[in-house]
This record gives C-alpha cells, sequence and structure tokens, in this order.
C-alpha cells in the first residue's frame, strides 16, 4: 500500500480543486482551516493509509493550488459542502467519513448535517457543531468602543488582507505560535486576544501582542512555516477570509436547518488552550454537545493543547481518530 | 371543529406571515405558487379540515398579507423553507404535511428532501421534484431572436412588474384561464416573451368566466395584488441561479417520505423543457412516491379547476398515510 503523499487536481461543484491523498481503504475527507492548507493534515495522511484508509486533504475553496472565485456569495457553507459532495462523486465513493479542523470543522458539521447519507460519521477539531442561533452572529460579536471582534475586523474586504499580506511568513509563523498550546500563558491574554483595535486593527493588535517567537515549538518546522508562506505569498488571503464574510449569510440560509441535528456518529476533539473553546457560549455548549449529536461518541479535550490540534498533537489526534474510524 | 376559515398573523423566521386556517387533527400546510395566494387553496381549506385535518394555508413570503422583503437575495428556496421550517415552530407542531402547487410545489418538494424529520410528506401540484441539473438554470432556457423564455423576461427587476402591475386583473382573468384547461383552442402556448414590443397581449377580449372562477375570486386576486405589486412574487424566480448554486450540497438526495404527485394533462409546465424527463425521473428520487395522478383536460390551475378531484387524492393520500402507520 502506498503511504506517500501523491497529488492531483479535480473539477467539482464547478471549481477545480487541489487534493494531497494517500492511502486505499474507506475513504476519509479531512477539511483545513484558516489561513491553513492540505498540509496542516501533513501528519494525518501517511498515518490514516498505514491504518487501511484512503485520506484526502484538499486545499479547501479559497485556498493554497484550489480555485479561487471572486465573488464573496461564492464561499457561503452551502458552496463548501457542495464541494465536499462533488468531491466524493469524482472519487467515486457512496459515502465518506469528514474531518475538520477550524472552519473546517464547520464545513464537516454541516456536511454530515446536510447529507448523512454520503457522510457516514463526522469528526470536528476545535470547532464543535454549533446549532443555529436565533440573531444573525454579526448581531452579537463582541464590541467595545476601542475594539472589535476579529471575525467583525474581517467583514470588509480589503482590511484584513492588507494585514495579513503586510508580511506573510511573519504572520503565518506569529499566528502559528500565538494560538498554540506553547503561547506562554502570561502572553496569551485570554479573550482579549481575539478583540482588534478599532483604530490600527490588526498590525496594531499585533504591535503590543502579537509574538515573534525565537525558537518555533517542537511540532512545527521553518520548513512548514515556508511551505505556508510561500503559499499564501502567492494566493493572498482573500479567499480565506471570504468564508468568514457569510457568516451572516449562512445564519439566513440554515434557517431551514433550525432545531435540526447531526445524526451521524461522530467525535470532537478540542485543546483546552485553544482560543476557540473560550468564545462566547462554547463553555456551555461543548458540555451538551450530545444534545445536538446524539451520536457523539466521545469528547477529547487534551490538555496543554492550542488551536493547531492535528499539528501540535499529531500522534494523539491520529489513534483518537483511527480508533473512532475503526469503530464505525 | 371550526367551520370557517379563520385568519392569523405569526412569525416566522424573521418575517411576519398572513396564515388562513380550517380543522382540527394532523397537520397539512398548503404552499401556493405564483402568482398566487392562500386564496388558491379556498376549496382545500374546507374539504381536508372537514376530513379531520388541521389546514394551514399561508400567503407566502412576499405575497398578499405576509411581509415582502426588499432585497432580491431575501427569495432563496433557503428563506422559503426556513419559512415552512418556522412555521411548524410557531404553531407548536413538530411534524406536518407539506403540500404545494407550482413554485409552492418545489418548496414542498425540498422542505421533506432537506427536513424528512419535520415533513413526514409531501404533495406536489402541477411542479414534479426535479433534480439539480448540472449547469445553472438560466443558461439551458430557451431564447431565440424574437424571444426569451418566460423566466428570463423576469430577471431583471422592474420590467416585468411595470406590465403586471398595470394589469393585475388581466392577469388573473384572461391569463388564468389562459393556462387553464379551458384556455381556448388556438391559445399561444405559454412560455416564450417577444424581446420587441408587448411582452402580453392585455388588451385581449375577455374570456367568459368559466364555473371553477368566478367573478368575486378575480376580485380577490387583483384587490390583493393591485394592494402589493407583484415584484415580492416575481423574487422568487430572481434567485433561480442563487438557488442552483446553493443546492450543491443536495446533489442526489432522495425525498425520503411518502409522496403524492398531481398534474394537467394540459398544464403548460408540463411541456417546459426538461419537464418529461423530470416526471420520468420522479420514482428514482422520490421512491416513496404512491402516485402520479394526470387529470385529464386539466390545466395549471389545478387545485381551483379540479378542486373536488384534487381534495378527495389528498384526502385518500393523507389517510393512507394513517393507515400505514397504523399497519
Amino acid at each position: 500500500m502506498p503511504s506517500e503523499v501523491t497529488h492531483r487536481t479535480v473539477e467539482t461543484n464547478g471549481i477545480r480543486m487541489h487534493l494531497a491523498e494517500a492511502g486505499a481503504g474507506p475513504l476519509v475527507v479531512l477539511c483545513h482551516g484558516c489561513p491553513e492548507l492540505w498540509y496542516s493534515w501533513r501528519h494525518q495522511l501517511p498515518a490514516l493509509a498505514a491504518a487501511g484508509f484512503h485520506a484526502v486533504a484538499p486545499d479547501m475553496r479559497g485556498y493554497g493550488r484550489t480555485d479561487r472565485p471572486e465573488a464573496i456569495d461564492q464561499y457561503t457553507l452551502f458552496h463548501l459542502v457542495g464541494d465536499m459532495v462533488g468531491l466524493l462523486d469524482v472519487l467515486d465513493a457512496e459515502n465518506a467519513v469528514i474531518v475538520g479542523n477550524d472552519w473546517g470543522a464547520s464545513v464537516a458539521w454541516h456536511a454530515a448535517l446536510m447529507r448523512p447519507d454520503r457522510f457516514r460519521g463526522v469528526i470536528g477539531l476545535s470547532v464543535p457543531f454549533r446549532p443555529r442561533g436565533q440573531v444573525r452572529p454579526t448581531a452579537v460579536m463582541p464590541q467595545t468602543e476601542d475594539a472589535v471582534f476579529y471575525q467583525l475586523y474581517y467583514q470588509t474586504p480589503g482590511v484584513a488582507e492588507a494585514a495579513f499580506e503586510h508580511d506573510v511568513r511573519r504572520f503565518i509563523r506569529g499566528n502559528l505560535y500565538s494560538i498554540s498550546g506553547d503561547m506562554p500563558a502570561r502572553e496569551a491574554r485570554g479573550a482579549a486576544a481575539l478583540m482588534v483595535p478599532r483604530k490600527g486593527g490588526l498590525l496594531a493588535r499585533w504591535a503590543t501582542h502579537f509574538v515573534k517567537p525565537a525558537v518555533l515549538p517542537p511540532w512545527v518546522s521553518e520548513n512548514d512555516v515556508d511551505f505556508c508562506a510561500n503559499e499564501f505569498a502567492r494566493t493572498g488571503f482573500r479567499g480565506a477570509i471570504n468564508w468568514y464574510r457569510n457568516i451572516d449569510r449562512n445564519w439566513e440560509l440554515l434557517a431551514p436547518y433550525a432545531g435540526a441535528r447531526v445524526t451521524v456518529p461522530a467525535l470532537y476533539i478540542a485543546g483546552d488552550r485553544d482560543p476557540v473553546v473560550s468564545f462566547p457560549g462554547m463553555d456551555r455548549l461543548i458540555p451538551n454537545l450530545a444534545d445536538f449529536v446524539p451520536q457523539l461518541r466521545a469528547t477529547i479535550m487534551l490538555p496543554g493543547c492550542g488551536h493547531w490540534t492535528q499539528q501540535e498533537r499529531a500522534a494523539e489526534v491520529n489513534a483518537a481518530m483511527i480508533d473512532f474510524l475503526r469503530r464505525l | 371543529m371550526t367551520n370557517e376559515v379563520t385568519h392569523r398573523t405569526v412569525e416566522t423566521n424573521g418575517i411576519r406571515m398572513h396564515l388562513a386556517e380550517m380543522g382540527t387533527g394532523p397537520l397539512v400546510v398548503l404552499c401556493h405558487g405564483f402568482p398566487e395566494l392562500w386564496y388558491s387553496w379556498r376549496h382545500q381549506l374546507r374539504a381536508l379540515a372537514e376530513a379531520g385535518f388541521r389546514v394551514v394555508a399561508p400567503d407566502m413570503r412576499g405575497y398578499g398579507q405576509t411581509d415582502r422583503p426588499e432585497a432580491i437575495d431575501q427569495y432563496t428556496l433557503f428563506h422559503m423553507l426556513g419559512d415552512m421550517v418556522g412555521l411548524l415552530d410557531a404553531l407548536g407542531t413538530e411534524r406536518s404535511v407539506v403540500a404545494g402547487h407550482d413554485w409552492g410545489a418545489t418548496v414542498a418538494w425540498h422542505a421533506a428532501q432537506l427536513r424528512p424529520d419535520r415533513f413526514r410528506a409531501v404533495i406536489g401540484l402541477s411542479v414534479p421534484f426535479r433534480a439539480r441539473g448540472s449547469a445553472r438554470p438560466t443558461t439551458l432556457m430557451p431564447q431565440t431572436d424574437d424571444a426569451i423564455w418566460y423566466q428570463l423576461y423576469f430577471q431583471e427587476p422592474g420590467v416585468a412588474e411595470a406590465e403586471y402591475d398595470r394589469n393585475a386583473r388581466v392577469v388573473f382573468h384572461a391569463g388564468k384561464i389562459s393556462i387553464s384547461g379551458d384556455a381556448p383552442l388556438g391559445t399561444r402556448p405559454f412560455g416564450m416573451v417577444p424581446r420587441q414590443g408587448r411582452p402580453f397581449r392585455w388588451d385581449a377580449p375577455a374570456p367568459p368566466l368559466p364555473a371553477w372562477l368566478t367573478q368575486a375570486d378575480v376580485d380577490f386576486y387583483t384587490a390583493e395584488f393591485t394592494r402589493t405589486g407583484f415584484r415580492g412574487g416575481l423574487n422568487w424566480y430572481r434567485n433561480v441561479d442563487r438557488n442552483w448554486g446553493l443546492l450543491a450540497p443536495f446533489h442526489g438526495l432522495k425525498v425520503p417520505v411518502p409522496a403524492l404527485y398531481i398534474a394537467g394533462d394540459r398544464d403548460p409546465v408540463l411541456k417546459f423543457p426538461g419537464m418529461d424527463r423530470h416526471i420520468a425521473d420522479m420514482a428514482k428520487f422520490v421512491p416513496q412516491l404512491r402516485d402520479a395522478l394526470m387529470l385529464p383536460g386539466c390545466g395549471h390551475i389545478i387545485q381551483e379547476e379540479r378542486a373536488g378531484e384534487v381534495s378527495a387524492a389528498m384526502i385518500d393520500f393523507l389517510r393512507g398515510l394513517a393507515t400505514e402507520r397504523a399497519a
């Protein structure tokens, strides 16, 4: 069985999508988050292949060597889930287990919600399934006189792109460190770190908060940073940030799914130092996730782990994923 | 059991929605099409209520006494489906049968497809379940040097409104008859709109009213649409490509609940491009399709043209569901 990662491009849902894949067997699709690439799954691809699965990690819509449609409204969850359904069709797979981290977890949960006939299991990393709320999401995001929640800051086209693209490598490197479990607690500043000053924006926040680590933690190398920085230097961040610009549109379009549950077997894994688990409302949602995901097999909180779950704790995440997959 | 149609307004999915309702028992929601109103179901409200059902016919989003959001993108299929799920919530009902005619049938089929946990059965009139095609719908609609498909004509905001808003009475008299089974022989087939000159022959002499359409009916529709205009209804068509984009996740997804399809064999919808294939394929995508009834001599205005037959077929289907559950 080949365990080296191979690459190809397929056509799905009207776009060309780049895939990294390894192994043969039941299909497992791995959806990365923001701002990431297929490369975030580099440790899972060979591990899942060795365990007897066909692991496929695309560059998601807007990222890497996958197409980046121009219009913002081409980045709704319906487009992203449509890409994944089309991917199964291209791969000639009747069904798959779908896995995601960060925004990719939202895609995975909603793929399982919308198509339980095609996605027979779901693994969410960092971001749990979030049932549709009563109000437009941007209306309830934190804002003060001085600062706004980073997702609000992302809404205006061009603004966040300019900040990220100001120094791509420095941003990628600092971001990997700053929301990881290796960020020293005294510097992490909790929820305050997620607020962006109204004056000066992200560059101003980085001046006071962003860490430029002297040495990277052992789970990520300068070569890894180079890979991602080179890709984003080429593509820019617009495709990635456009996902956030559909948060309210997604909420509207998901009205038919008000109260709906994810019915397939599921696993949720997060780091207890991931800022996502401190987002408003998560303290009530995560302990009660089984109310909305009745076949939730387990919630695994990794002590000391941050946002980059499958990169920071590759071996633990692989073992938990393979255990879940084998029991399906 | 109340023996009159009652009216109220509920809040659903961020809009205020006007409902006509009657009866008690298992819930049946009736979704009208374009350009219609709850009133299109006036015969079924009574018949189904008398048969032991709770029947609710809303003015759909954009119509009648229901809200008409301004923005075109507030009229996607997903907004309509959200309205129906929210309606069940507002009525305090876990599950319902959903029936629809014309555009309302499209809402009904997809409601059952996406939320079979809430919509336990579906009845479609005129428009069959249509599996998502491989190309943007407007790119497949007919056009010639001289004329374009009516749905293309509807795309440009303000254009069709200007014609329809001024001629509501003709729409609901001669227009309605022209797509019914009582269309005079030789009536131009519905569908293509000339690029030049007047799109419709508003000044043609009005044919006599058939038995299924009274002057009071024409007056009711005319008064409502004169008040509201046609923009809300037309906006549904302005989302056909957007809907197609958003329906990508559901490619190949079946409608898993018991279903009934009824159409008139003189309904112009059956002559629409590709419709014969959709009807032939329906059993594949709707595996629990109990029956596909073709009413001879009936046109598009099916539940008004053949109120008795349609109500009887619906009640028969609804009672069959109860029998199946008991069995």
